[in-house]
């Protein structure tokens, strides 16, 4: 089944509301009061794409990915239950096993962690208890993503695999969703920067006449679309594939977009007070997570070159 | 077996059964596989495929009814398409064209479609499209090819230009000055161009091969049953059509990316040097397809698309470029020197085309910018 407009319309203006409230603590509760479990059970795909394209045009820094990991983690992983927080991958170091001890590093945006946390060591998933865990601020390009660092060493005996099933699942939901995020943020750039570019004045008329900028939101706009495509599609067949390209061309649209952006400005986008470094910013750390898009490019095509097959995305 | 569109479900379905169809029909064994560079050798020969899935009946679905096609949406044409890329069969230029100028007779001018389609699916006609002249390109409206009345009909005088296909076509829809200037002047036609009064020679592209063509009018005659639509509704008629030409084009198009793609993956060694370009060019193949499915399914449900698909066109023009960019490296050496790739070659200095035909990259992104987002016009 289908969300149909006018659920979606509503539901649209309930979660920018919810966004803009910013509240970390409460945000799963409230999201619960909107009915959300109702709401997946329609149409999850629809649901969690528009949440996410919310989040991405609100620039909000709620922890709506990490419940949805865990929530997809449980799906494939019996184990796993609402307990549970999940750490995305560290940018910082490779987490190894040294000894008899598992070094636990991973990155969370969550107020407060669950009684078990999730954690990638490379692409494996595992679990162990958050009690011996360090948390501590992450300072970085976008610290209004309120990100932190949890670490720690705990011993091997405390920690459990989760299947590989699981860590795929994961994988292929937090591409799908953070392209979604990346879309919705690609969108709202291209849009402000249309409605400044009316009303900003030089030589006499809106600089938005001046074909040299119409050209760099028009191509900046057709990316976006392209990767929106990809989203929606992703976020609908939920296979790991459409997961990776779509995560690939959003981090590459939603980076041009702010390029072309940017220019469109002039000095007046370049200041602290200005809200479009704050975009470019979280396109920055998004971009990171679960494969940045030249990385991701690679690997497209790695995977194209070892299959010598070429998967057509999207059936008639 | 004849098939019709209420044997399949979904377009894919009919897109399978064509596919074991085409695998098992012995007559079929030519056309697959089969490459030439040149434009007139392929129309020729594919011509017998044409008449093959003609007279089976597979190319009629996705086509009305009371136009000799039997029925269902252009949905089955869109996969008749993925099907035949598929199997490595080029698909006729002429379907091409069809795909562009046949839709806008079934709105504008029925009795044209009812009577002239089944010639042209059979392979039998081959129509043209002439719109651009000398000095009318980008800015098409300023067009001066006149439509001048004459009896039960008209004549035209003036000349077209880059019309693909057009010296090996009998017909041309053309579009010409039959009022004042501007837009609101224009008149679509469907004239007959192996008659007296129209004289066509061919122009070689940067493929070698004899892509399009000039037309000469010096009184060709339309009869008046041959207007497209109304006189003085050239424009209109125009910009329909390029709702087709941007959109269901892209999706014909984005099949033979990804099959040509395939193949120079299967037929070189893998290099991680390459994979970037490869992938890049992947995620863009693939945006345009879920692009230009979604026009095809607009198309289908006969909502008017309007100036996003522009959008389609400027998504194609990034897939087409890099990913015969990507095949040509991948290719290496080989893609410069070897015989056997020559098809490949001249497909890919075609490919350069891209940003320039239909309406060129700036005039899209023109478009876009003030038609999409409402970006002020100067
Ligand atoms: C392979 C191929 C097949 C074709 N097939 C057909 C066909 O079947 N039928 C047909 O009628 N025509 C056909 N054409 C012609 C095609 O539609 C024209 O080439 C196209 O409209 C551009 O016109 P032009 O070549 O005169 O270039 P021009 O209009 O002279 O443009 C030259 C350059 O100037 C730029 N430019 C022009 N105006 C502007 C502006 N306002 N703002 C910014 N930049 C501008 C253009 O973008 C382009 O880069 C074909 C062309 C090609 C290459």
């Amino acid at each position: 089944m289908k969300l149909d407009q006018d659920t979606l319309d509503m539901l649209r203006i309930s979660l920018r509301a919810l966004m803009r409230e910013g509240h970390n603590e409460s945000f799963v509760g409230r999201l619960e009061e909107l009915g959300w479990e109702e709401v997946l059970k329609v149409d999850a795909a629809t649901a969690l794409r528009v949440l996410f394209e919310i989040k991405g045009e609100t620039l909000s820094s709620v922890d709506a990915l990490g419940p949805e990991l865990v929530r997809v983690a449980c799906l494939t992983d019996p184990s796993v239950g609402p307990n549970h927080s999940i750490l995305l991958p560290s940018p910082l170091s490779n987490p190894g096993t040294p000894g008899d001890t598992v070094k636990v590093e991973g990155v969370t945006s969550a107020t407060n962690l669950g009684s078990q946390v999730i954690f990638f060591t490379g692409e494996q998933l595992s679990t162990c208890a958050s009690s011996h865990l360090t948390i501590s601020p992450l300072q970085g390009t976008d610290d209004s993503a309120n990100r932190r660092l949890v670490y720690g060493e705990v011993p091997i005996a405390s920690v459990a695999r989760l299947s590989a099933e699981a860590s795929t699942a994961v994988v292929a939901a937090g591409r799908r969703i953070i392209a979604s995020e990346l879309v919705g943020i690609g969108r709202h750039v291209v849009a402000s920067a249309v409605e400044y570019t009316a009303q900003r004045v030089q030589y006499g008329k809106p600089i938005g006449v001046f074909q040299a900028l119409q050209h760099r939101l028009a191509s900046a706009h057709c990316l976006v679309v392209g990767a929106g495509n990809l989203a929606t599609e992703a976020a609908e067949q939920g296979d790991e594939w459409t997961a990776l390209v779509a995560k690939c061309l959003a981090g590459r649209a939603a980076e041009n977009a702010c390029t072309q952006v940017q220019q469109c400005y002039g000095a007046i986008g370049f200041t602290w007070e200005h809200e479009f470094h704050r975009y470019l910013r979280r396109v920055y750390i998004l971009d990171r997570e679960f494969g940045d898009w030249r990385t991701l490019e690679h690997e497209i095509g790695d995977r194209l070159q070892a299959t010598r097959v070429v998967p057509r995305i999207g059936a008639l | 077996m004849i098939p019709d569109a209420s044997m399949f479900n979904s377009p894919s379905a009919y897109g399978d059964a064509l596919r074991i169809f085409l695998s098992q029909e012995p007559l079929a064994t030519p056309y697959i596989g089969y490459h030439t560079p040149s434009l007139e050798a392929s129309t020729k020969h594919l011509s017998g495929l044409q008449s093959l899935l003609f007279d089976s009946g597979w190319s009629r679905l996705g086509w009305p009814e009371k136009a000799g096609g039997f029925g269902g949406d252009p949905r089955f044409r869109a996969a008749m398409f993925q099907t035949l890329w598929d199997l490595d069969i080029q698909i006729p230029e002429p379907y091409t064209t069809l795909e562009i100028l046949v839709p806008v007779l079934l709105v504008y001018s029925p009795h044209l479609a009812e009577t002239l389609l089944p010639g042209l699916l059979r392979g039998d006609d081959i129509w043209s499209q002439a719109f651009s002249e000398p000095d009318a390109g980008s800015d098409l409206a300023s067009l001066r090819t006149r439509l001048e009345p004459d009896g039960d009909g008209y004549r035209l005088y003036g000349q077209k230009v880059w019309s693909t296909l057009g010296h090996l076509s009998n017909r041309s829809v053309l579009l010409a000055r039959s009022g004042g200037p501007g837009h609101k002047g224009l008149t679509m036609v469907l004239v007959d161009v192996d008659q007296e009064g129209a004289e066509v020679r061919p122009i070689t592209a940067q493929d070698g091969e004899n892509h399009f063509s000039e037309i000469f009018l010096d009184g060709a005659f339309v009869p008046a049953d041959r207007v497209i639509g109304q006189l003085g509704q050239g424009w209109e008629v125009a910009m329909y059509m390029l709702q087709w030409e941007r959109g269901a084009w892209g999706w014909l198009q984005q099949g033979r990316f990804h099959k040509r793609l395939e193949q120079a993956l299967q037929s070189a060694s893998s290099n991680p040097r390459h994979s970037a370009d490869i992938g890049a060019a992947y995620a863009l193949m693939s945006a345009l397809r879920l692009q230009t499915r979604h026009t095809v399914e607009c198309l289908a449900r006969e909502e008017s698309l309007g100036p996003e698909v522009s959008v389609d066109k400027l998504l194609l023009i990034d897939a087409e470029l890099a990913a015969w960019d990507a095949i040509r490296y991948h290719l290496g050496e080989r893609f410069e020197v070897d015989p056997s790739l020559d098809w490949l070659r001249h497909d890919f200095m075609f490919s350069r085309a891209a940003p320039i035909y239909g309406g060129s990259q700036e005039i899209q992104r023109t478009l876009v910018a003030q038609r999409v987002l409402g970006m002020p016009r100067g």
